[in-house]
């Protein structure tokens, strides 16, 4: 090494040291490492949101000669406060993979040739042509804001075709309908910050401490600094969430029902209920069993005490499997007013054939018991996509929704749409599309049986390896001639294994972008370096297949004043050719796509501020209103007075989307249920799927890092060593998972990193070489539609 | 390739400072001035993956609660691989 070159390396050393010392004693006043340096560095820094999971953390980005050299914390972001979990490490690297896809490649016969652009946009209009209703999308929480936007908009008022669904339908539509069941309107209430305030902290089946790192470690840093926080698991199997928890409750899968039951019936025993709370602003619910759906039928306080009367500790103690004392200790904290409670939650909950119930019912126990509403009392659900919130939920992806949490059955709603988009009235079909799972299926049958769905588009999404039941959902696509898979992406997946036409895609900062997260946080950032070879932005993909149907005249395409439905204009106010990829950045098109998006926004007051507002900073958290002064301010706590500004005066708590008109929430009551698949004799334990620390979701960015596919190279099932030994399985032994559904093997591991329960196992989702969801039930929960990964029978076999 | 790191220690751990010492023996990190439980250090490694083991390394030593990433340098850093 030569002295320049170690003087540089000292350099950013002592930079590095410096930004973690100012991190460490909670200085805000240091520079980012080699930004205020010209002599020594060319690195131009500029913001953005992390890519990989729902927490939403900002990274600072360092680019030098067209590469992104350096990724730092953002010391101003109030989520993560400069700090970043391990995957911040690899953020940078997933863009260098070496196999990244940079050129449209068509298949032809058993291979694939390289095709232009021309031709792969005319081959997309072709499919468009043929048939129409036929055709589908298949999104994700991945989506940038502004891409899921002109997706929806292509599909919803170009087509008037609404099989538009994303891949979040299969972590989070169970939050959503969960959310809309109790407030009338989606979304949590809390943030963030109420993990600075909480006492308790309860997670429901979610393992933050490696799913959300950078929230667990925000709680933690509580403890260090001397709070006091109790901190309870509640879950299938330990984590490492576990080890930092004074309570770890295991229960057997669908026991979470019963829990919440046991806790709303011992507040209500031992009169612990907030009845001020009750009293003013809630009601009650429950299944209506002559006519299922989402609002249920209204009961009374009596009618609720005696539907939960059943559930006394030991009876949950029988079906949870979660000893009785454990369920009191969880009455007594929900029944003391002094303290904050904040429950947190994720794919446990929400991956269950009763997700809606039990999402409901977490809701219930924090109303019934007064614990909402002040900093530190929330009931949270996290998500694991980057903008699960912001593309699916808000621009309304969903195959029922239509943007700001508008349905597509609604009249009102569809008018509504219509002005914005200025589309001739009736436009929007008003027939709710088919859900992921229905989509899949009907794409996977063949067309003489009653299949639908010829073509489906994939974009920013893995289903080949994420569908559940895939032998049903996805490779039953194989040898259907008629059928025509269309999949955008950045790496060949197990989704392009069967594609027919691959599209490259530009990531994360090779593209302008707007990011919703967790908290309710819209998070903006603008493209910082070219992506490689051919690939292109997703946005510009949906534009260019447009602007290609509107040169053959395909009906839908124009406006009411036969403009172009996605013509974006220059600051001198002529229509830019954005459609051309030459053109595409000749104006911001995020900005005007965001714009447009902005007006569906504040209907149901999740309101946006002006797309230039979130350029200055980092991230703001809806609904984001202008005060006296003119200045945009964020909103912390939904439906409390003095944060909310919708609520009004000496209203304490005003839930204004009430599905019930009266400003109440609604507390419901569900039976436990069992699950929809159960061991027996022939399938003797219980499959629980997730994610591990390494990699994130199907692991196509982060298997492409070396340093993570090293530490978690393949995966494993995970098993008891009771169970072990009962099948003479060791360490390290190859086993044959099984299900009525298909099979995989796979090395053993024994009492590992989560060590399930005895007839339990675990196998993380994330090795395509390994398909774990080959083997899980495609059974959905009834008003989410949302499938269960948590829960198959399987057997094991040594082999 | 650098990085660097705040580690939070376990104020309860009977062998707080040891930890510290083990953490400083490591050649290839450096630490910095230890503020209540929090230590800042920096990592440096020949080739990126041992950047990885070595914070998994420092993470699973007795007396650590977490440890978070606040900056890395690219630099030098091979490309990832074809999965």
């Amino acid at each position: 090494m030569n002295t320049t070159s170690n003087d540089r390396r000292q350099f950013i050393k002592s930079s590095a040291m410096a930004a973690a010392t100012a991190i460490a004693t909670g200085s805000s006043s240091f520079a980012l490492p080699v930004i205020n340096n010209p002599e020594q560095s060319k690195v131009e820094w500029n913001k953005a949101p992390c890519r990989f999971c729902g927490t939403g953390c900002h990274v600072q980005v360092g680019v030098e000669n067209g590469k992104v050299v350096a990724i730092a914390g953002d010391k101003n972001a109030d989520v993560n406060k400069g700090l970043l979990c391990v995957k911040g490490y690899h953020v940078g690297s997933i863009l260098y993979g070496k196999d990244r896809l940079t050129k449209p490649l068509l298949r032809s016969g058993n291979t694939y040739k390289a095709i232009s652009w021309e031709k792969a946009i005319d081959v997309i209009a072709d499919r468009i042509e043929a048939n129409p209703k036929k055709f589908a999308t298949y999104g994700s929480g991945q989506w940038t804001i502004p891409e899921g936007y002109a997706s929806q908009k292509l599909m919803k008022g170009g087509l008037s075709n609404n099989h538009i669904d994303p891949n979040a339908r299969l972590c989070m539509a169970s939050a959503v309908t969960g959310f809309l069941a109790t407030y009338g309107v989606d979304e949590p209430a809390g943030c963030y910050d109420d993990l600075d305030a909480c006492d308790v902290l309860i997670m429901w089946g979610n393992n933050p401490a490696e799913m959300h790192p950078i929230l667990f470690s925000r709680v933690i840093d509580r403890r260090s600094k001397g709070d006091s926080i109790k901190m309870i698991d509640i879950g299938t199997r330990r984590t490492r969430t576990t080890e930092q928890c004074e309570h770890y409750l295991e229960m057997k899968g669908h026991g979470d029902l019963a829990i919440a039951n046991g806790i709303a019936h011992l507040l209500i025993k031992n009169k612990t209920y907030s009845k001020k709370f009750v009293d003013n602003f809630c009601s009650f619910k429950a299944p209506d069993s002559d006519n299922p759906n989402l609002h249920g039928k209204p009961i009374t306080f009596e009618e609720y005490c005696n539907a939960v009367a059943p559930y006394t500790p030991e009876y949950v103690e029988e079906i949870s499997g979660v000893p009785a004392d454990q369920i009191r200790m969880l009455g007594d904290l929900f029944g003391n007013p002094d303290l904050r409670i904040t429950s947190l939650w994720c794919m446990g909950m929400n991956q269950h054939t009763r997700g809606t119930a039990i999402n409901s019912m977490v809701h219930g126990v924090h109303l019934l018991s007064g614990h909402f509403g002040r900093p530190g009392d929330a009931p949270t659900s996290l998500t694991g996509q980057p903008s699960a919130c912001g593309t699916v939920r808000e621009v309304g992806t969903l195959a029922h929704t239509l943007p700001g949490g508008r349905v597509v059955a609604n009249p009102d709603h569809r008018k509504h749409a219509e002005e914005f988009w200025n589309l001739p009235a009736g436009q929007i079909n008003p027939v709710p599309g088919y859900h992921a799972v229905k989509m899949w299926e009907q794409f996977c049958t063949a067309t003489d049986q009653g299949g639908d769905i010829d073509t489906i588009w994939v974009q920013v999404t893995n289903p080949g390896q994420t569908l559940p039941n895939l032998n049903k959902l996805f490779h039953a696509k194989e040898g259907l001639e008629d059928k025509f898979l269309i999949v955008s992406d950045v790496y060949p997946t197990a989704t392009t294994r069967l594609a027919d036409l691959i599209l490259p895609s530009a990531l994360w900062v090779e593209k302008n972008g707007v990011f919703g997260n967790s908290e309710r946080r819209t998070q903006q950032w603008f493209k910082m370096v070219d992506p490689p070879g051919d690939a292109r932005d997703d946005a510009w993909q949906t534009i260019a297949v447009a602007h290609r149907l509107l040169e053959r005249g395909f009906p839908g395409m124009k406006d009411r004043d036969g403009k172009f439905i996605f013509e974006f204009k220059n600051e001198k106010g002529e229509p830019v050719p954005t459609w051309e990829w030459d053109h595409f950045y000749d104006t911001n098109v995020d900005k005007h796509l965001f714009e447009e998006y902005r007006q569906f926004t504040r209907l149901k007051h999740k309101d946006l501020a002006p797309y230039d507002e979130y350029v200055k900073a980092r991230g703001m958290r809806w609904p984001v209103v202008q005060n006296k002064e003119g200045q945009w301010q964020e909103t912390k706590f939904r439906f409390s007075e003095g944060y909310d500004p919708y609520v009004e005066a000496n209203k304490e708590i005003q839930f204004y989307h009430s599905s019930t008109k009266d400003d109440r929430a609604q507390i419901w009551f569900n039976p436990w249920e069992p699950p929809a698949e159960v061991p027996d004799d022939e399938y003797p334990l219980m499959l629980c799927t997730g994610r591990v620390l390494e990699h994130w979701h199907s692991g196509t960015m982060t298997r492409r890092v070396p340093e993570l596919n090293r530490a978690m190279p393949g995966a494993y099932v995970e098993l008891n060593p009771s169970d072990a030994a009962q099948h003479g399985i060791a360490n390290g032994d190859r086993v044959r998972l099984e299900s009525r559904r298909g099979s995989v093997e796979a090395q053993a591991w024994i009492a590992g990193r989560g060590r399930p329960p005895v007839g339990t196992v675990f196998v993380p989702f994330f090795d395509e070489t390994i398909l774990i969801n080959d083997l899980t039930l495609d059974a959905v929960d009834p008003f989410s539609k949302q499938p269960d990964y948590k829960k198959a029978a399987v057997r094991i076999i040594k082999l | 390739m650098i990085a660097s790191a705040v580690v939070t220690l376990d104020p309860n751990h009977k062998n707080f400072e040891s930890t510290i010492d083990q953490i400083g023996d490591n050649t290839a990190i450096e630490t910095g001035q230890l503020t209540g439980c929090k230590l800042p250090i920096t990592i440096e490694a020949a080739i990126p993956r041992s950047l990885e083991t070595l914070t998994r390394w420092v993470y699973q030593l007795d007396g650590i609660q977490f440890i978070d990433i606040v900056f890395v340098s690219l630099e030098d850093t091979q490309s990832p691989e074809a999965a």
